[in-house]
């Protein structure tokens, strides 16, 4: 009788370890990789998309980055009540966060961290949002380094949290609405248009992003809310679609020292396809944020 | 005594098998970082359940003008020992493809007149198609399986990181037994700006 506590506890964690939901069951395949086509048809995929930071990164110190006006104005949360549009703004102030964080209004990066924390909580992941954060947060406003990567902890402490939740659609949209807003505020932060400029090409390389990112839109079909996510982002892709991928000869070695992957195509976007893909971030992000002024 | 040690075993056991199925944020943990601290951790690492035989792709964006870290840890008692990977290009391509498509027609008579019916008309039409082209550009298996690879980007990608764990090589795996086939696997990538060498 003394072990029956014990007993209860194995028996519980027991019952609990054998009935995890197991991952998706799929055929044995006893060969190894005979072609490349064969993982998408019968295994399993994850599709990523990099963080709004690393399109940050590749642009900073070719522009100006500190349109702050043309961020979604904090005062706006209240305005998305419905499941779709939480979701997306939340992605859309996340990132908002890390476009503050890389300038020096510290005052700026506290209220973006208050607006994603406060959406967090009616989102169901809280947790994301220790108190912890905040406090060191608070004690490091004066240092820029320390408020980017907590600005880029919170981005993914959102993605992560999401993803355990098992959250998928809202994961979708958080990313989907980082993107949205990352490249609006990329295009917003140009004076010209410059044909195979730094920004420019960043622009065009996002062609192979948004491959990804409706793919994770497929997976959780997020054509169903109460805007169609994936319909919006289709009609992005018509413009990328239209642009050319050509091989190019430059940097055949890397100053690294490390092996080049891959080969050198590059995708050409001339200026006709920059406006017409501009106007069509400024709807998308018209539609999400239902902010009039552009 | 004997109950209690058998009660802890169950445990351990249990705990053993829940921690299989719960791979999250297993290669923050498992992963060996790169010793240059110029490279950054990136967002897009990712730990998943693995099967045994059973092939898995994280899709993944690299950027121009950046150096990348990719390295993998897995559960090796499960997986084997190394884990087979490959490194794919993934291009959505545009195809062109005929197609035969009917129209409806209003029949006309000798006069050229309509006579009320429709009539079935083919036609061929062209049309693009878009297509996802893979390529293999690393396969580890020609790299004595090594775990880790470190390369530079020139032009942005769309990657595939496909993972395949055939398991133990000497213990057989009862067919039954799937439970047991299932591993963590964690891809961690890091990433730097391609850095300029000399002075």
């Amino acid at each position: 009788m003394q072990n029956s506590p014990i007993a209860l506890l194995a028996a519980l964690l027991f019952f609990a370890a054998c009935s995890q939901e197991k991952p998706e069951a799929v055929q044995l395949q006893a060969d190894p990789v005979e072609n490349a086509q064969r993982a998408e048809d019968e295994g399993v995929a994850y599709y990523l998309v990099p963080a709004p930071n690393e399109l940050f990164s590749l642009i900073e110190g070719h522009v100006e980055m500190g349109q702050l006006e043309r961020l979604n104005p904090v005062e706006n949360v209240e305005k998305y009540a419905d499941a779709t549009h939480r979701a997306l703004n939340f992605g859309v102030f996340a990132t908002d966060l890390i476009y503050t964080s890389r300038g020096e209004n510290s005052v700026e990066v506290i209220r973006y961290f208050v607006t994603v924390k406060k959406m967090a909580e009616e989102m169901g992941i809280a947790s994301a949002f220790e108190d912890k954060v905040f406090r060191q947060l608070e004690a490091d406003v004066t240092t820029g380094d320390s408020l980017k990567l907590i600005s880029l902890e919170a981005y993914y402490r959102a993605y992560e949290s999401l993803e355990q939740n098992e959250k998928g659609t809202d994961l979708a949209l958080l990313v989907t609405g980082g993107w949205l807003e990352s490249l609006y505020m990329t295009m917003a932060s140009m004076d010209s248009f410059e044909p195979g400029g730094v920004i420019e090409q960043a622009i065009a390389d996002q062609k192979y992003t948004l491959d990804n990112l409706i793919e994770l839109n497929l997976q959780y079909n997020t054509s169903v809310g109460s805007i169609d996510v994936l319909a919006m982002l289709e009609g992005i892709r018509g413009i990328f679609d239209g642009m050319d991928v050509v091989p190019t000869n430059e940097n055949t070695e890397s100053s690294s020292g490390r092996m080049i992957l891959g080969g050198t195509e590059t995708v050409r976007m001339d200026a006709e396809q920059y406006q017409d893909l501009r106007q069509a971030i400024i709807s998308a992000r018209q539609t999400i944020t239902m902010n009039e002024e552009v | 005594m004997i109950r209690g040690i058998w009660t802890i075993g169950v445990v351990l056991f249990c705990l053993n098998a829940w921690a299989q199925y719960d791979c999250n944020n297993y290669h923050k943990f498992n992963c060996p970082r790169s010793g240059d601290r110029k490279f950054n951790l990136n967002g897009q690492s990712k730990s998943a359940m693995v099967q045994v035989g059973v092939e898995t792709d994280l899709n993944v964006i690299v950027y121009r003008g950046q150096d990348y870290r990719i390295s993998l840890c897995a559960d090796r008692t499960v997986l084997g020992e190394n884990v087979q990977f490959q490194i794919l290009q993934n291009e959505r391509v545009a195809k062109q493809v005929t197609e035969l498509e009917t129209d409806y027609v209003e029949e006309l008579d000798d006069n050229g007149e309509p006579t009320g019916e429709l009539v079935e008309v083919k036609r061929t039409v062209k049309k693009d198609v878009y297509v996802n082209e893979l390529k293999v550009l690393y396969d580890n298996r020609q790299d004595d399986m090594s775990q880790e690879i470190e390369f530079s980007i020139t032009s942005t990608k769309r990657l595939i990181i496909r993972v395949l764990g055939h398991g133990p090589e000497k213990v057989k795996i009862k067919k039954n037994a799937e439970q047991m086939d299932i591993g963590c696997v964690g891809v961690l990538l890091e990433h730097m700006p391609t850095p300029e060498l000399g002075f």
